[in-house]
């Protein structure tokens, strides 16, 4: 567990220095996307594929990705409020960090299946993929506490939408201090949406649906998925 | 339908859906996005009619005037005026930028439309099968219960209607019932995948230590050689683009949009491979 | 030679005190179709994952299962996957790949089978099956009987030596029940492969069992032939005896010393040509209860429906449910029965025509096909209790008839299928509303439950509601309804009593008519059996 925590955060910081690195109009600032997700994705991946899952933990981590999918069709008419990221919380808090990870990075990728794959579905992988990973790396014990469950999914609506402005502001022209204020001053609303949400979500339902996917971790008879 | 294009080995199909967005996304110049928007139009166009394509049309149309109005907005540089808001100057070069980010972000969406209409599950699976087995499942499991678990919603939502119809004032309310919509799916689908889960132990899931697939595609010569072609192409727009080809140069000052004899040729190799999976289809029915 | 044998085997689950199988033995040959039998809860379920091993529960088992001469531990991984296969009840559940000849594959796929070998054994298994046509498909466009075959071939592609089944019709209608009992017999006959199987459907399964089995207090209370069990049943009580299918519980009513009852309707209609004589000529007073007309709950009103503008659902339809009315609507798969449930209650709009309540606040109880959509609670006691509306005798009365006690603490999700009908049931009369639309209620119930869901809907219409019911269950129908319309080319084809219209159908029909037809009986005799009508 600590080896793949280090591994983790060695990716986070390649992915910054390329971020830095790279004077992203001169090279295409979309592409930039795809390396990010690449150098993102690959080391789970191959993590994930290194172990021997058994026919249960296989079928309720696609479930549950899945289901954080769909869990936006509900929500579909209202901007910025969707409880996928209520859901990969919940589900990273009882299956753990990597679990999270798997189920938002793979929530993003199949819900942009039905609503339009673009060049922001690895920057969605990305955020969704670190809410569940952060939310499962945190459980103990922070997150119990009803309060700091708040805070945090308070956090991660504002940080979910900076992340997914950073793409936006990479592949705009001119990257100066006003274009990215103007750019993080105009989804402010959306963001402060996404996170007053996400504490209503977990407010009134955190309870409930924790005891839910408790009861079908025993039934499914797993301990920890991954 | 398995002829043309898609009767070709997965793995030439997949080297040229990741090779066009390798291209998609390099080419930063008016000419190539709007060849290139012609061609990947008319590649939707041969598979459905481009009736995919349409229903993004709201999408497409809230995007593209998001980022020409986000550039305008933040963009003062260039020399070209357009117009003039009070102090705020609309240059003809943002704008210009504006336009070729939402095109090049129309060309991604276009590019993916066509991909999950040509390469079936079967053939993805086919191609990660083998290195990544266990990704491979999971996806495939995962894009599975989509479709299952929106028809339950639905189902869901029709009980939940009937059971108080029209009495939900409240938008606290109203999100409680979606919520519950949310869980009874959820209880739903885990209970289900439990029996999924045991349906494939029983099948033996997990007693050999390397599955086997069943489909088989054959590399042919075809394959082999359309391989080649598009790697040639590739090449070419690569090289290209290293050397500053089919990108415009706005600043300091914008270039002449004007192509020069190795920009056409570049331009040529482009055209030639984003079309690849039309002629291929045309040649097919001939 | 053996193919199974237990030998004093026991099973108590993982922190649970009473044990749910005690001492059960009994040994299998090869090619034996052997049905299984207990009420619920008696741990047929339990009994066929221990001898699936990989499905085995956690819990203290006593006793050895052999497979062949050997010990069921001793088999390896490999063979066990493939010689003992399972099918379940639920068709969608079972199903991994959204692709039909990929879902055939995986098992081969799993056991590491070569390409060679797959595409031979599904070859060979789906044209076995006959089913063919439709490997190219979608599982997803498949009917749930279709689906079930599915599950049947893959497991079949196998090449199992021992095929177990959990109440495999349990979700299916009873055409596609019958056709896949059908395959089952095929099998056995041509392959001589041994079949376990537990059911709530006897009436089909007991013509093609060979053997049966039925559990009992953790032991196996009966063990020999089927025409013996039926003896067995009906001697043993009346939880046993509403398990005897329709043609002998006839028989066995008529003459209750009867050594050996028919049991397919051929056999009956013989036996009951020697019987017509001895029946008494009984005194004629036909009660024909006049329904008292009123006004109709709902009326629909040249409707047009359709899903796909150029193949239409309904075709300038006309439908009314009254007061004290219970309407069976027949009609084969997509004739458009769960439609015109869907259109009454307003949840789909048709495209022409209307659909009118006689009054503005109508109270409509919706059970759909799949009853999971239907609980909104935790728990069964939550659910029920959630329904109440100021009647707590009523919901006492329910609890009591229906035994639902001992599922109250469950999820509603947990239940079996025809469990999961019945607490819907429940709960819907609890709500009481004027107008119930049921979808294929008894799907998976056991007679035992069937016949108090009927008593039940009689006597909700009874207080001046009204049902519609979209079945397949024609035995049931046949009780419960007072009108029966048939759906068939998007046009409401038929629409009379239960009488006339099982009267004048002759394959479409009850058991009893298919005795009775032809036969020269008066109508005092046929009243006289009717009377003795039986689920």
């Amino acid at each position: 567990m600590k080896y793949s925590n280090a591994l983790l955060g060695l990716i986070l910081l390649i992915l910054i220095s390329v971020l830095v690195w790279m004077d992203p109009i001169d090279q295409s600032p979309l592409f930039i996307s795809l390396l990010f997700v690449g150098l993102m994705v690959i080391p789970l991946l191959l993590r994930f594929e290194r172990k021997q899952l058994g026919s249960k933990e296989l079928v309720l981590l696609a479930l549950l990705t899945a289901f954080a999918a769909v869990s936006r069709v509900p929500f579909a008419g209202i901007p910025s409020v969707q409880p996928t990221t209520f859901v990969i919380i919940v589900a990273a808090f009882i299956f753990g960090a990597e679990s999270g990870f798997i189920i938002g990075a793979g929530a993003a990728l199949v819900s942009n299946i039905f609503l339009g794959q673009g060049p922001w579905t690895p920057w969605q992988m990305v955020s969704w993929g670190l809410v569940g990973l952060s939310a499962g790396l945190l459980r103990q014990p922070l997150l119990k506490w009803k309060w700091i469950r708040l805070l945090f999914g308070f956090i991660w609506g504002f940080l979910f939408g900076w992340i997914m402005n950073a793409w936006v502001f990479l592949s705009m022209e001119e990257q100066t201090l006003t274009s990215f204020l103007a750019v993080y001053a105009a989804s402010f609303y959306f963001d402060l949406a996404h996170a007053l949400s996400n504490v209503f979500f977990l407010a009134l339902f955190a309870k409930t649906w924790i005891r839910i996917l408790e009861r079908f971790k025993q039934k499914y008879g797993i301990s920890n998925v991954a | 339908m398995s002829s043309g294009f898609r009767a070709l080995h997965p793995f030439v199909i997949f080297i040229y859906y990741s090779g066009a967005i390798l291209l998609l996304l390099f080419m930063f110049h008016p000419a190539f996005i709007v060849v290139a928007m012609i061609v990947m139009c008319a590649v939707n166009v041969l598979y459905d009619g481009g009736r995919q394509l349409w229903r993004w049309k709201k999408m497409i149309l809230i995007t593209s005037l998001l980022f020409v109005g986000i550039n305008i907005f933040t963009s003062q540089r260039g020399s070209h005026l357009l117009w003039q808001v009070g102090d705020h100057r609309i240059t003809l070069e943002a704008t210009l930028y504006g336009m070729m980010m939402a095109g090049t972000i129309f060309l991604v969406l276009a590019l993916f439309v066509s991909y999950q209409q040509v390469l079936t599950m079967d053939q993805f699976f086919y191609l990660f099968a083998r290195i990544t087995p266990q990704w491979a499942l999971l996806s495939a499991l995962a894009i599975r219960f989509v479709p299952l678990m929106k028809l339950r919603l639905e189902e869901i939502q029709k009980v939940q209607h009937l059971q108080h119809r029209g009495s939900l004032k409240s938008w606290k309310l109203k999100i409680k019932e979606k919520m519950k919509r949310l869980e009874v799916l959820m209880t739903w689908s885990l209970e289900g995948g439990l029996q999924t889960a045991e349906s494939m132990k029983a099948r033996g899931y997990g007693t050999v230590k390397r599955r086997t697939a069943y489909t088989l595609y054959r590399w042919r010569i075809s394959d082999f050689l359309y391989f080649v072609f598009l790697s040639v192409l590739f090449t070419l727009c690569i090289w290209g683009w290293i050397h500053g080809l089919g990108r415009l140069e706005i600043y300091p000052v914008m270039e002449n949009g004007a192509l020069s004899m190795y920009e056409w040729i570049v331009l040529g190799g482009y055209l030639t491979y984003l079309s690849f999976p039309i002629y291929v289809e045309i040649g097919a029915d001939a | 030679m053996t193919t199974l044998a237990c030998k004093h085997v026991g099973f108590t689950y993982a922190g649970e005190e009473a044990a749910v199988l005690k001492d059960v033995s009994f040994s299998i040959n090869e090619g034996e179709f052997v049905l299984l039998c207990g009420a619920s809860g008696m741990g047929k379920t339990t009994l066929l994952r221990l001898i699936k091993r990989e499905l085995c529960p956690a819990g203290q088992l006593a006793g050895t299962i052999f497979y062949g001469d050997k010990p069921l531990i001793d088999l390896p991984a490999a063979q066990a996957a493939a010689e003992i296969g399972m099918v379940f009840q639920h068709p969608d559940h079972q199903i991994v790949m959204d692709g039909c000849l990929q879902e055939l594959a995986f098992g081969m796929e799993n056991l590491g089978f070569s390409n060679h070998v797959m595409k031979r054994r599904i070859a060979e298994t789906t044209a076995f099956l006959g089913i063919e046509s439709w490997l190219s498909q979608d599982v997803q466009t498949l009917s749930g009987g279709q689906k079930q075959l599915l599950n049947l071939a893959a497991v079949l592609a196998l090449r199992p030596k021992l095929l177990l089944l959990d109440e495999p019709t349990g979700m299916l209608d009873p055409i596609h029940a019958r056709q896949f009992l059908d395959a089952l017999k095929r099998i056995n006959q041509d392959t001589e492969m041994t079949m376990i199987i537990t059911e709530h459907r006897l009436e089909d399964v007991y013509p093609i069992a060979s053997r049966v089995l039925i559990l009992d207090q953790g032991s196996i209370g009966f063990d020999g032939s089927p025409i013996d069990s039926i003896q067995w049943m009906n001697a043993a009580g009346t939880t046993h005896r509403d398990w005897v299918p329709t043609v002998p519980a006839y028989a066995l009513q008529l003459d209750p010393q009867l050594k050996s009852p028919p049991l397919t309707v051929n056999q009956g209609r013989r036996w009951l040509r020697k019987q017509i004589n001895q029946l008494k000529e009984a005194p004629i007073e036909l009660a024909t209860a006049k329904a008292q007309v009123s006004k109709p709950f709902i009326s629909i009103k040249r409707v047009h429906f359709g899903y796909h503008p150029e193949k239409g659902v309904f075709h300038h339809l006309h439908f009314q449910v009254s007061q004290f009315e219970c309407v069976a609507i027949f009609g084969g798969n997509g004739s458009g029965k769960s439609t015109l449930l869907q259109i009454m209650a307003k949840l789909l709009k048709p495209k022409r025509g209307y659909v009118r309540y006689d009054k503005k606040r109508l109270q409509i109880g919706y059970i759909p096909q799949n009853p999971e959509a239907f609980f909104m609670h935790e728990t069964v006691r939550d659910q029920i209790q959630a329904a109440v509306r100021s009647d707590e005798a009523l919901l006492n009365d329910l609890v009591a008839d229906f035994d639902l006690k001992q599922l109250y603490d469950r999820h509603p999700h947990d239940l079996s299928g025809g469990e999961m009908q019945k607490v819907a049931l429940v709960t819907v009369l609890l709500q009481q509303p004027d107008v119930l639309l049921l979808d294929e209620p008894t799907k998976g119930v056991d007679p035992h439950t069937k016949k108090k869901m009927a008593k039940w809907m009689q006597y909700f219409i009874q207080k001046g509601r009204a049902i519609v019911c979209a079945t397949h269950d024609i035995e049931f129908a046949a009780i419960v309804s007072t009108r029966c319309v048939l759906l068939f080319d998007r046009e409401l084809v038929v629409s009379e009593s239960p009488d006339v219209f099982f009267a004048d159908n002759h394959y479409y029909t009850t058991v009893f008519a298919r005795l009775t037809q032809g036969h020269d009986l008066n109508s005092a005799q046929l009243l006289k059996l009717k009377e003795m009508n039986h689920l």
